[in-house]
């Protein structure tokens, strides 16, 4: 009888303990800034001050082909767990996020994602790429073109409770 | 209504008028004072519940515990340099001064083709697929100022 | 000082690193929301709060205790974010009142509301925007001693201390800040409305 109950006790608190794990936060907050990058001048990088934080990488190569770096947008997505949410980019093209949940480990919580961007006219996707980020964490697209320069996105999303 | 009556309003709204004058105030207020005094409390709580609720999820400790630990070790690591410098001018600032310039130098940009399950910085592609582009996958990282910051870039070069 | 601040701070200064943990903790988000209103960029805010952090950490020993923990926490979270500002604008940063207050229209506190729910901005991210954009158009100065008032409701002679000027000059900031707060806020309004 003693084993049965411990044995009884060991399951219930595994089941409680996965039951803990489940019930984790099923949203997430994505901040996504969308940067214009543009070529030219001479006198060191222009950065627009609201995206001071990624000021020391677009000071580093390969960003140093562009000089002019600017808030286009700003993105602040709420993402339920698998319902993609589809955002505009400045140059038309539907990009789509994803928050596809928890990874179990130790640590911080660490968030899968999926981004793709459609290019509507060559009806294909341009790129669908699924990633693991730390909470807080950020991950640069760059890459699409818009009026002479590049949009750069900076993906950085967090979980709530 | 003058600056001055309405800087005596603000004074009553901020709670700084001595209790005599707060009081006359009080027994004297317009329709006009009210609707002003009104105008001042919604503006307190935009400006306050704006502000508080963007700090609602800062968490600061993750950046200061790092900083903390790099500020031992390299205190840790100028002490034992001036120590083995002893007797040839050491100078103890200039020695942290410069571990910490090295640091600040150590940037480090890597380019490397993606493969998957490859850990990076924080953020792990675990797939990448492209149509009519070219993707290559940055690692950068950060100065120590700025505590845990790194990032990983996916660079799209589309074919034209 | 409240006795248990005061007491975490004797701990954290004996190397106690989960008193100093505890202190951040408790005044972070104060420490943070007031940096922000006076930068306007969450990561400048955030940079600025833990370099306060690190210098009261660095400090600790040299506190009498005769002010408020908080005091001394926020006191250093303004220079700091006054550093920034200049640095940003690669200039003495426009604390000289005179120029700050130089508006044409001298009309004084508006008797009419902005219309925005306050209740809403703890939701609405939008609506944050928008305010943080208005205060962002504030004078450093002006930007300052709201952001003071309002979200850490420090008197006019705490503000006056931590900005080294006279209660006068507090008021006066204060009044204008208002003001403009006021001007800007229904101008947004209007802007996201025409029809009301």
């Amino acid at each position: 009888m003693r084993v049965r109950r411990g044995t009884a006790a060991v399951i219930l608190g595994a089941a409680l303990l996965l039951a803990g794990g489940a019930a984790r936060a099923e949203t997430a907050t994505c901040d996504i800034p969308i940067i214009h990058a543009l070529p030219g001048g001479s006198n060191g990088p222009q950065i627009d001050p609201k995206i001071d934080r990624l000021r020391s990488y677009f000071s580093q190569p390969p960003f140093t082909a562009w000089h002019d770096f600017k808030l286009l947008d700003r993105k602040t997505l709420t993402l339920q767990e698998n319902q993609p949410v589809q955002f505009e980019m400045p140059n038309s093209r539907p990009a789509t996020i994803t928050f596809l949940g928890h990874t179990p480990g130790p640590g911080e919580h660490r968030m899968r994602l999926r981004l793709w961007i459609d290019h509507p006219e060559k009806h294909h996707r341009t790129i669908d790429t699924t990633f693991v980020l730390d909470e807080g964490g950020v991950v640069l697209h760059v890459g699409q073109k818009h009026e002479g320069g590049v949009l750069i996105l900076a993906v950085s999303c967090k979980t709530r409770d | 209504m003058g600056k001055a009556e309405d800087e005596r309003l603000q004074r009553y709204f901020d709670g700084e008028l001595p209790e005599a004058d707060r009081a006359a105030v009080e027994a004297a207020l317009t329709e006009d004072d009210k609707l002003k005094l009104a105008a001042l409390g919604e503006l307190r709580g935009l400006v306050g519940n704006a502000l508080s609720a963007e700090a609602a999820d800062i968490d600061l400790w993750p950046g200061i515990e790092k900083q903390l630990g790099a500020s031992r070790n390299a205190a840790g690591k100028a002490a034992a340099g001036a120590r083995r410098r002893w007797g040839l001018r050491a100078h103890p600032a200039s020695w942290s001064a410069g571990l910490v310039t090295a640091a600040a130098a150590a940037l480090l940009f890597v380019v490397q083709p993606w493969h998957p399950g490859h850990a990076q910085n924080g953020c792990d592609i675990e797939s990448l697929e492209t149509v009519g582009a070219v993707a290559s996958v940055i690692h950068m990282s950060d100065t120590p100022h700025r505590g845990d910051e790194s990032t990983t870039v996916i660079w799209t070069t589309e074919d034209d | 000082m409240e006795p248990d601040d005061r007491k975490l701070v004797e701990d954290a200064r004996r190397g106690d690193a989960t008193a100093f943990r505890e202190l951040v903790t408790r005044h972070q988000r104060r420490a943070y929301a007031v940096a922000l209103g006076m930068v306007h960029d969450p990561d400048d805010a955030r940079d600025i709060c833990q370099d306060a952090f690190l210098k009261v950490h660095k400090n600790l020993a040299t506190f009498e205790g005769d002010a408020q923990f908080f005091t001394w926490l926020y006191r250093i979270v303004v220079n700091l974010a006054i550093d920034l500002l200049r640095k940003r604008r690669g200039q003495r940063v426009e604390f000289d009142d005179t120029q700050a207050n130089d508006e044409p229209d001298e009309a004084g506190i508006a008797p009419h509301r902005t219309g925005f729910d306050p209740a809403r901005a703890l939701a609405d991210k939008e609506l944050r925007n928008q305010i943080l954009a208005a205060l962002d158009k504030l004078s450093p100065a002006h930007r300052t001693v709201l952001v003071m008032r309002e979200v850490e409701g420090l008197s006019y002679q705490e503000m006056a201390d931590t900005m080294k000027c006279s209660i006068g000059t507090i008021m006066s900031r204060l009044f204008h800040a208002r003001k403009k707060m006021q001007q800007l806020l229904i101008a947004y309004r209007k802007a996201a409305n025409p029809a009301a």
